[in-house]
């Protein structure tokens, strides 16, 4: 199994990634450098060997993965 | 016959030699067609810009992820952009078939070369689309 990430905005894969972690830490360091703006698009995708994808988490759906808490949505 | 069954119009017999093409490699005007999801039925020059292009702040600093920041995704097999696309749906709505202009060098993904970075142009890639197909 490996990993990639996409920028769903603009259709195009970040990289590929040996493992979960090796991803991970990339959306970690990203939200580091930029906040949690570099999420807006961004999306985890399982490669199974047959070449099946699957998508782990998008966007904010992310934040939790790398450990990172998302500001709340101002309401009213 | 799909795209993908015809020799020497971007099928497998071509996929080797290009497959192995490094980013600084010029290509020559082919007859190879590459696919690439789009958002919409008519391709725009939107729908060919790198994340750099994009305005998008590149998420991995690693000299291979920061040249492919400076590309966009495109497919060698036009049956694993329908797949990617059907699978993926935030990806787009249909797949427009290119063929490549001059000048256009591709960086394949080494875990599936059939799945590539390619640089270039936007314009010269949406003047040398040749069919948009829904996904």
């Amino acid at each position: 199994m490996t990993y990639e990430l996409w920028d769903f905005d603009t259709g195009n894969a970040t990289g590929s990634y040996p493992s979960l972690l090796a991803a991970l830490q990339v959306v970690k360091g990203a939200c580091d450098r930029d906040g949690e703006a570099t999420l807006d698009g961004l999306a985890l995708i399982e490669v199974h060997p047959d070449g099946e994808r699957r998508l782990v988490a998008q966007e904010r759906g992310l934040a939790p993965l790398v450990g990172i808490k998302v500001a709340e949505p101002v309401s009213g | 016959m799909t795209a993908e069954q015809k020799p020497g119009k971007g099928g497998r017999e071509e996929h080797g030699r290009l497959g192995v093409a490094r980013s600084d490699s010029p290509l020559e005007e082919t007859a190879v067609l590459v696919y690439r999801v789009i958002k919409g039925d008519r391709a725009r020059r939107e729908d060919f810009l790198s994340d750099e292009a994009s305005g998008k702040r590149p998420r991995d600093l690693t000299p291979e992820k920061l040249r492919r920041h400076k590309g966009f995704s495109i497919w060698r097999v036009e049956a694993k952009a329908r797949r990617i696309a059907q699978r993926l749906q935030r990806l787009g709505t249909h797949i427009a078939d290119v063929r490549l202009p001059a000048g256009a060098t591709l960086e394949p993904f080494p875990d599936e070369p059939d799945h590539q970075t390619i640089y270039g142009d936007p314009d010269a890639f949406v003047e040398r689309v040749e069919r948009v197909v829904p996904v």
